[in-house]
């Protein structure tokens, strides 16, 4: 199977889809012109990512519905603290909930077809206009011109939340359908709140997913941002999360890529304004036969910008995990910071790590460093707790749970961090027994 | 070694040519090569350079098949912009004497004079075992000291190993760099002229370094020397090659395939000052490999050239084999130096180490590219990478391009590296104590770059330190 050069839907069924949907008409547009330039437009490359053999852009359905009454059962939602939040489902929303209070301060939880109508200018002005554009490359036109789901999450000025505003994003493998999931998440001037979010799958049909997050984060705002993504082992995924951010600004990001799937991770921070800031946390779990490519890439624009990255994976079976990070620091970016750490463990021979510590420094008043390291399970940690009557696999576990603490210490609702833990444990036994079985 | 280079003589020598500030060796001579194929590569002039040698049949077809290797491949799609490189205009065979010497006396004196003011024969009464010294296409000197001939040390030029020992040259030949590597590997396999062929036989060490100077004179010249190594089994050899060319307007192009073969628990440590002139395009395949418990180590400075680009690698082929590879390398105004190594580990118990260290400025970029890898057999190996950059002034630039490829679970790799600036606490701390800036300057950076110096050979070293001492100078300010 080849990546298509072209895409099998006609200009006609994209407006369909646009006027079933009531979409207003630069909406309708945005997607034409993107259908339109998907041909001559390239794949993006990612250094040592080599996904030509992944039917990325092979469409089966973007336009069929989705359930609107879907068993979600088997999801694990905790949403008991939110402070708003919203489900999906396929191209479907199932829930949108809100604090009243918050929702009497102008904070905005919508789908995006919704938001479309309602908040125009916001969308008009930030949707795939600044972290990314239609005409970046052929998955963001893919995506620009068959986006069939989405939300629009709108803080306002000076508005602290404490409880986090969740999400849950339900891939409907249920049916042979896409996936084009779109996130709007703007952060106005002063603003501080947590964002927890869910990408799961639900279902075992072979599907695409192609979704683009994007973040604007204003003047003295401040975002964490949690996701743990466990799209299904049937799906093939393009992710594109995206922030950018002014003066004063900070995203601390913190993602846990727990996918079964084969999967590009294009996570990318735009460091715009002087005196902003990124963390960019992410850990990764490869089993079975899957590749996951994760590019964590930090740019710095504004001066006195700071910008560190660290990467924690594990690997095990015959999976392969590519750590890309990238720290750039373009000219003027004067009295900036770029760090990066990749860090890697492999437990199996028959894996395959790559980790790439890019640093593109093209200013002199600056610091920048990377540091990268690929090894095995601490012997000295193994040994303690085996001398303590644990036993080998869960000793491994144990050092392989702290070895990914980062990122667990940084997502702060109780439940979802345990379900983060959960999810590590599972596919860490999984691959440990498969490990053994071969031993 | 440098006494001799500015004399009055020289000087006048000097005027004649477009020379820019600070690089001593730009001068050039009006040495008439005895024989030339022109401007321009076509396949009657590979077959003319190959008759010209004389030499055997299946060297001829060897140079066929690269040069239509060579047609085939594209420029590479990674690193500095070669795009100014007019390969159609080069010069890519010029033999500038009729004959070889052993004696420095009856070098021709044009380009005796060359080497003198290069302190080549000087260096080789001096400390060295064997040295030689490739003009244009071809060696025109070439002495070893009686002492280790005796030995059974082979050190020849190219040419003359095709035709002495044909055996071992075909043996090794382009086994480790094969024509289809990359499109400049292509280039020299078709027209490939002079270059060192080293070997040392079976359990002879001699840590008394051997040398091979090489020298572009004329403008628009290409040189595709050719250099083969085979340490045998417990040998060791210590090898040192210096480059330098003349100032011109237009450029040049040197393009060398390397091979080194280091046996079972053998060693060799391979140095290099590259100090090619701003016009000089130095684009090399160097590649080593060791087998069980050998060692191989390059010790690579870069100074000069117009862009560089060169990643010496080490297989490590056999268990227990080591590889380091420490280098420098300095970027001044129009100089891109897009350098690196690739260690491949590919058997049990190897280890690696590389540590780069760059300086830009005046608009310069070091680009450090580099490699680590683990095949599926490197149990217990380890790596370690360090890169370190300074850069000098906000028109530099730096860009740190590793790539880390693991493919078995019990191995450990570790990479670090930093960018910055000059240290503003150094600077002060040094200034504090009366030392002006500039020296202050000229001080911390010889202190960076102090674990390269510390392992050359002592000439070598004091020359280093002139040579950056001179390109740090006016970079305060």
């Amino acid at each position: 199977m080849k990546l298509a050069q072209t895409l099998p839907i006609a200009p006609t069924a994209v407006k369909a889809f646009s006027e079933a949907h009531h979409e207003v008409a630069w909406m309708t547009q945005l997607r034409q012109a993107a259908l339109n330039q998907f041909e001559s437009l390239d794949f993006p490359q990612y250094e040592r990512m080599n996904y030509r053999n992944w039917p990325l852009t092979e469409t089966r359905n973007f336009e069929v519905e989705s359930s609107e009454q879907p068993d979600l059962s088997t999801i694990n939602m905790h949403l008991e603290k939110a402070a708003g939040s919203i489900v999906q489902f396929g191209n479907q929303t199932i829930k949108i909930a809100l604090d009243d209070a918050l929702k009497a301060k102008g904070v905005i939880i919508t789908d995006i077809f919704t938001a479309e109508k309602e908040y125009p200018d916001l969308l008009q002005q930030y949707y795939m206009q600044v972290t990314t554009t239609p005409d970046e490359h052929k998955l963001t036109a893919f995506h620009a011109a068959l986006m069939n789901n989405g939300a629009f999450i709108y803080v306002p000025k000076n508005v602290v939340i404490d409880q986090p505003i969740q999400a849950y994003f339900v891939q409907d493998s249920t049916q042979a359908q896409d996936f084009v999931h779109h996130l709007l998440l703007i952060a106005d001037e002063g603003s501080e709140f947590t964002y927890l979010e869910n990408y799961e799958t639900l279902g075992d049909h072979k599907n695409v997913a192609n979704i683009v997050a994007e973040v604007i984060l204003k003047n003295n705002s401040h975002v964490h941002y949690a996701a743990v993504d466990q799209l299904g082992a049937q799906t093939t995924t393009y992710l594109n999360r995206r922030a950018y951010v002014m003066n004063d600004a900070q995203i601390d990001w913190a993602v846990g890529a727990m996918n079964n799937g084969n999967i590009i991770n294009d996570f990318n921070t735009a460091l715009k304004g002087r005196g902003s800031h990124a963390e960019a946390n992410v850990v990764a779990i490869s089993t079975g036969k899957q590749t996951q490519g994760i590019e964590t890439r930090v740019t710095n624009y504004g001066q006195q910008s700071i910008g560190n990255i660290l990467q924690h994976g594990v690997i095990l079976e015959k999976a392969t995990l590519t750590f890309n990070g990238v720290g750039h620091i373009v000219k003027g970016a004067r009295g900036s910071d770029a760090q990066q750490e990749s860090r890697v463990l492999m437990l199996s021979n028959k894996a395959i790590g790559d980790a790439n510590p890019i640093l593109l420094i093209d200013e002199n008043d600056v610091r920048a460093g990377h540091a990268a390291s690929v090894g095995r399970v601490d012997e000295q940690q193994m040994y303690y707790l085996m001398s303590r009557g644990i036993d080998k696999e869960t000793a491994q576990r144990l050092v392989i749970r702290g070895f990914l603490g980062s990122v667990l210490t940084a997502i702060p609702v109780k439940a979802a961090r345990d379900q983060l833990a959960e999810t590590i444990e599972r596919k860490l036994v999984d691959g440990q027994a498969t490990e053994n079985d071969k031993n | 070694m440098t006494e001799t280079k500015n004399t009055k003589n020289n000087e006048e020598m000097l005027s004649s040519v477009p020379t820019i500030d600070d690089y001593d060796y730009g001068f050039s001579d009006d040495v008439k090569p005895v024989f030339s194929t022109g401007r321009g590569l076509t396949e009657e002039i590979v077959r003319q350079i190959s008759a010209h040698k004389q030499e055997p049949q299946w060297m001829l077809d060897f140079r066929l098949k690269s040069y239509k290797i060579y047609k085939k491949l594209a420029m590479p799609d990674f690193g500095p912009d070669l795009s100014a490189l007019d390969l159609k205009n080069m010069l890519y065979f010029q033999r500038a004497t009729d004959k070889q010497y052993r004696d420095w006396d009856e070098v021709p004196d044009k380009i005796k004079d060359t080497f003198e003011r290069l302190g080549v024969p000087e260096a080789e009464r001096k400390y060295l075992a064997g040295s030689s010294a490739q003009y244009e296409s071809e060696v025109v000197y070439h002495n070893m000291r009686n002492e280790f001939e005796k030995l059974g040390i082979i050190f020849t030029d190219m040419d003359t190993a095709l035709k002495e020992y044909p055996d071992l040259v075909k043996k090794y030949w382009a086994k480790l760099v094969p024509p289809t590597d990359n499109k400049f590997a292509a280039l020299n396999s078709a027209v490939w002229s002079g270059g060192t062929f080293i070997y040392v036989p079976k359990g002879v060490q001699t840590d008394t370094p051997i040398q091979s100077y090489f020298r572009i004179n004329a403008e628009n010249s290409g040189q595709f020397e050719r250099t083969l190594i085979i340490v045998d089994e417990g040998a060791s050899v210590n090898y040192v090659e210096g480059c330098t060319a003349p100032n011109y307007s237009s450029d040049s192009l040197h393009a060398a395939v390397v091979e080194v073969n280091v046996l079972k628990d053998a060693y060799c440590r391979y140095t290099t000052i590259q100090n090619w002139s701003k016009n000089v395009y130095s684009l090399e395949t160097k590649r080593a490999q060791a087998l069980e418990n050998a060692t191989m180590e390059w010790v690579d400075g870069n100074l000069g050239s117009k862009i560089t680009m060169k990643y010496p690698s080490v297989y490590l082929n056999g268990r227990g084999a080591r590889g380091t590879m420490l280098s420098i390398a300095v970027a001044g105004e129009g100089v891109d130096q897009d350098a690196g190594a690739r260690m491949i580990h590919n058997a049990p118990n190897t280890s690696s180490s590389i540590v780069s260290k760059s300086i830009a400025k005046d608009g310069g970029a070091v680009d450090y590219r580099g490699t680590v890898r683990f095949g599926r057999k490197s149990d217990g190996s380890f790596a370690h990478v360090e890169c370190d950059t300074i850069i000098m002034d906000e028109k530099s630039s730096s860009d740190t391009i590793p790539y880390n490829q693991i493919m078995n679970g019990n191995v450990s790799m570790e990479h670090e590296a930093k960018v910055s600036k000059i240290s503003e606490e150094q600077l002060y701390y040094l200034m504090s104590r009366g030392i002006s800036e500039e020296k202050a300057t000229e001080m911390i950076i010889m202190g960076f770059v102090e674990p390269f110096t510390k392992e050359l050979p002592m000439e070598y070293a004091v020359e280093l330190n002139r040579l950056i001492s001179y390109e740090m100078e006016g970079s305060v300010g």
